[in-house]
């Protein structure tokens, strides 16, 4: 038997409609966590038109990308709490615009897990899911005008890292100016994403301990003229959040660290700054061996028993 | 041979120039004079004025392959026509069309694909957190409390994922595999009371008022 080009190609076509077809069949039905979704929904109070109504919505929302187990968490804890198929509905929505509009969808997700398991009420949860979705389109405009600038991407994650700080940065209200400055100050030395995530992460974090934003911003550009790394502006967040919870003053703290600056320190302060007696006297594990550990909780890293109570 | 043929073979050698000038004024006399030999010869010319002239054709492609194609089949077993469908070497003709053609399914065949294993991985994503992940002890002190759970972005803000087991001296803990990275989490006591860790070295807003604790796992 020969085989002859029209044949191979037929063979081909019909290889790939076969992949196509079951990539469809399982978005379209998402395995496992769909008939999870179907079991909670038909299992609910809901009416027999809401119900088939949150099914399509889910049904759609995975077709469009947005992880069916994510979705699954929604649909579930929304009825667990007793919500309207609706405000799941208007959930999902958030979510599938996000995906649709090719932005980080995980952040959106997070946040509506989040006020769900929290109890927090589905208004609030829905206001404030919706906002980070706009600070999120935003901040991937702004990401993508700083990639074209020169900023270099080194990972594929570096992108959307940038996008994720950028719009927590927004969420407190930074102004976009200044944070395309930044970007602008990382593209200029030949910086990448993580540099510039680093210091927006670091300046959102010190505008959300109440530090004014003059200040913050004066102190990260000073970092990123010294060409601190991604390690040595987390130092920083650490040594603030450690002397925010020593009681030390605002203009003290940033005094002391614009001090610790000048002198060469980079972002492990509070390594010379405890005064406490070590792990302390709780459950803590956290922290450097100087700091005292507040008692309550604790996390450590490693192997089982490599902590110490 | 007889002397017919040997005049024969010298006529050939004359057309195709291979004769001496000498011989062939020799052949040429003999031929003139002799009319049998004469007719022969011209018939002979005639062929050669023909081939030398007429248009020659192009041998069309798979010209081999067509005229085989046109004798009858020979008579074969069921079986063997199965072995040689499955077996038997093949010609495969390219045109440029064709591999265009090819190249695109290939293309939209690994996107597929690929796609598809984008999507396995959403699926199976808890399993792949404890491919290559690192093991984090998160404990917290309640003596008082009836159960204590881990909320977090790495459980997808679960209570039910995250529940921790009370050691005899009031601390509870639970192993949680993680990549690393940068987790935000909180405490739950009693399924109700989130709380922050005390001991997290940061804390982030959680976007409704709150603090999350955070926790970040390096190589």
């Amino acid at each position: 038997m020969r085989l002859n080009a029209p044949r191979t190609c037929l063979l081909i076509l019909i290889t790939v409609g076969l992949l196509m077809v079951s990539q469809v069949s399982m978005a379209e039905t998402g395995g496992k966590e769909f008939d999870e979704i179907k079991i909670s929904v038909e299992q609910s109070s809901l009416s027999l038109e809401k119900k088939t109504s949150l099914l399509k919505r889910s049904s759609d929302a995975i077709s469009a990308g947005v992880p069916s187990a994510d979705i699954a968490v929604i649909v579930k804890r929304g009825l667990a709490r007793g919500m309207d198929g609706r405000g799941i509905e208007d959930f999902i929505g958030i979510a599938v615009k996000s995906k649709e509009q090719n932005l980080p969808v995980r952040p959106v997700l997070d946040r509506i897990q989040q006020g769900l398991s929290k109890g927090v009420p589905p208004e609030q949860i829905s206001g404030s899911a919706r906002r980070l979705g706009e600070k999120l389109a935003t901040a991937d405009k702004i990401v993508d005008g700083l990639e074209k600038s020169g900023v270099k991407v080194d990972k594929r994650s570096d992108k959307e890292n940038g996008t994720r700080a950028v719009a927590r940065a927004l969420e407190k209200t930074i102004p976009e100016d200044m944070i395309t400055k930044m970007g602008m100050k990382v593209a200029q030395k030949r910086g990448s994403f993580t540099t510039f995530s680093a210091s927006i992460n670091t300046i959102t974090t010190f505008v959300e301990m109440g530090m004014p934003l003059e200040h913050a911003s004066k102190l990260i550009n000073k970092a990123m003229d010294k060409g601190y790394s991604e390690k040595e502006m987390i130092g920083m967040e650490r040594d603030m959040s450690y002397m925010m919870r020593e009681g030390w003053m605002m203009d003290d703290a940033m005094k002391s660290m614009e001090t610790m600056m000048n002198k060469g320190f980079a972002g492990n302060m509070h390594k010379g700054m405890g005064t406490g007696p070590g792990l302390g006297s709780g459950a803590g594990m956290g922290g450097s061996p100087s700091m005292p550990a507040a008692p309550g909780g604790g996390m450590h890293h490693g192997g089982p028993g490599m902590g110490r109570h | 041979m007889d002397k017919m043929d040997k005049e024969r073979h010298l006529i050939h050698e004359l057309l195709d120039g291979e004769l001496s000038p000498e011989e062939r004024r020799d052949l040429l006399d003999r031929v003139n004079s002799d009319p049998l030999l004469k007719r022969e010869f011209d018939d002979l010319r005639s062929v050669v004025d023909m081939v030398e002239t007429g248009e020659r054709l192009a041998v069309p492609p798979a010209f081999t392959s067509q005229v085989m194609r046109r004798l009858p089949a020979p008579r074969v077993s069921f079986r063997k026509r199965v072995s040689s469908f499955f077996f038997g070497a093949r010609v495969l003709r390219w045109n440029l069309a064709t591999a265009l053609v090819t190249l695109c399914l290939v293309v939209i065949a690994t996107g597929a694909l690929l796609q598809m294993q984008k999507k396995g991985n959403v699926v199976s994503y808890q399993s792949s957190v404890e491919k290559s992940s690192r093991t984090v002890i998160i404990s917290f002190q309640a003596p008082q409390a009836k159960a204590v759970a881990v909320a977090g972005d790495f459980n997808q803000w679960s209570i039910e994922k995250g529940l921790m087991e009370k050691k005899s001296d009031g601390v509870w803990t639970l192993e949680v595999p993680l990549e690393p990275g940068t987790y935000h989490y909180m405490f739950v006591v009693d399924g109700e009371v989130w709380v922050s860790d005390p001991s997290a070295e940061l804390f982030r807003d959680d976007g409704f008022g709150n603090k999350n604790s955070v926790l970040r796992v390096s190589l």
